[in-house]
């Protein structure tokens, strides 16, 4: 009974996850692509839950769909946009959007087929106790990743800095300059 | 808890597809903020791949390196988005295509 319910989540979770991928790239409007987007990091938040990351779902919830879509969905609103035509117009271009379509098939199926001729079947490992959940991700956190903890948190607040000074608006700088 | 039985390659599958949709978002959008969420997309699909290893070697370690990619794409859409406004401001456009001036 678990186990069929099981497999039902995760193929419903996972056509509902391509179906938002692809309307994330083909909606002409690009608050339709940050909608699908947001579906589409639940969708991925769901699946990581059927592998018992529960701290990794979360985390996903919170910090894709929630902090990153409203910087998205902020800076839409902030830029002004033309609709775009998806579909290429002249001759050359249709073949180049062909060639790359194509590229990405071959790639893709390539890589599908890798994986299902290398299976990984049975051999799963038993999972320990609290597995995925934050008590055991701190501790790993704070004992074998302490390197890795600290040098986030600096990229992070470099980041936040880079894009204040890249975002300010230098015009009133350069006007101010110019009065002084 | 969930006993393991939908083996890792399924995870694999769909990790796989959605990383395809991701590149051909990149390769085929105009817009600049298309691109960007095409290679959230893809960060997405690698993350997933990280937490299905984990679950199938039983390993914790996988889930540190999604929380340290999580981090890193913070830290890209923060720095991306300020680029695209600042060219918003000078262009007013953020069609990639359009956005040529240090073509050579």
């Amino acid at each position: 009974m678990r186990v069929s319910l099981e497999i039902i989540l995760f193929c419903f979770f996972a056509a509902l996850s391509w179906a938002s991928a692809l309307g994330v790239v083909c909606s002409k409007d690009s608050v339709k692509s940050a909608l699908s987007l947001v579906g589409c990091f639940f969708c991925i938040a769901c699946l990581y839950l059927l592998q018992a990351a529960e701290l990794m779902a979360v985390l996903e919830v919170l910090v894709y769909a929630g902090a990153i879509m409203v910087l998205f969905v902020f800076v839409i609103m902030l830029v002004e946009q033309r609709e775009e035509i998806i579909l290429p117009q002249g001759t050359l271009s249709q073949i180049g959007f062909l060639v790359k379509i194509a590229a990405v098939l071959l790639v893709t199926l390539n890589l599908c087929v890798v994986i299902l001729r290398n299976s990984f079947t049975g051999t799963a490992a038993a999972l320990p106790v609290g597995f995925g959940g934050p008590q055991a991700t701190g501790q790993l956190f704070f004992s074998n990743y302490v390197f890795h903890f600290e040098l986030a948190s600096v990229l992070l607040v470099v980041a936040v800095v880079g894009a204040l000074v890249i975002s300010q608006n230098r015009t009133t700088d350069d006007e101010e300059s110019a009065t002084s | 808890m969930i006993t393991p039985t939908l083996s890792v390659d399924y995870y694999l599958l769909v990790a796989t597809v959605l990383f395809g949709i991701g590149a051909a978002g990149v390769l085929i959008r105009r817009n600049a903020l298309v691109v960007l969420m095409s290679i959230e997309l893809m960060l997405n699909a690698a993350n997933l791949n990280l937490v299905s290893f984990a679950r199938h070697h039983g390993d914790m370690s996988g889930h540190i390196y999604v929380f340290l990619v999580m981090a890193v794409a913070i830290a890209e859409v923060a720095v991306g988005l300020a680029i695209i406004i600042s060219v918003f401001r000078l262009q007013k456009t953020v069609n990639v295509d359009e956005l040529s001036d240090l073509h050579g």
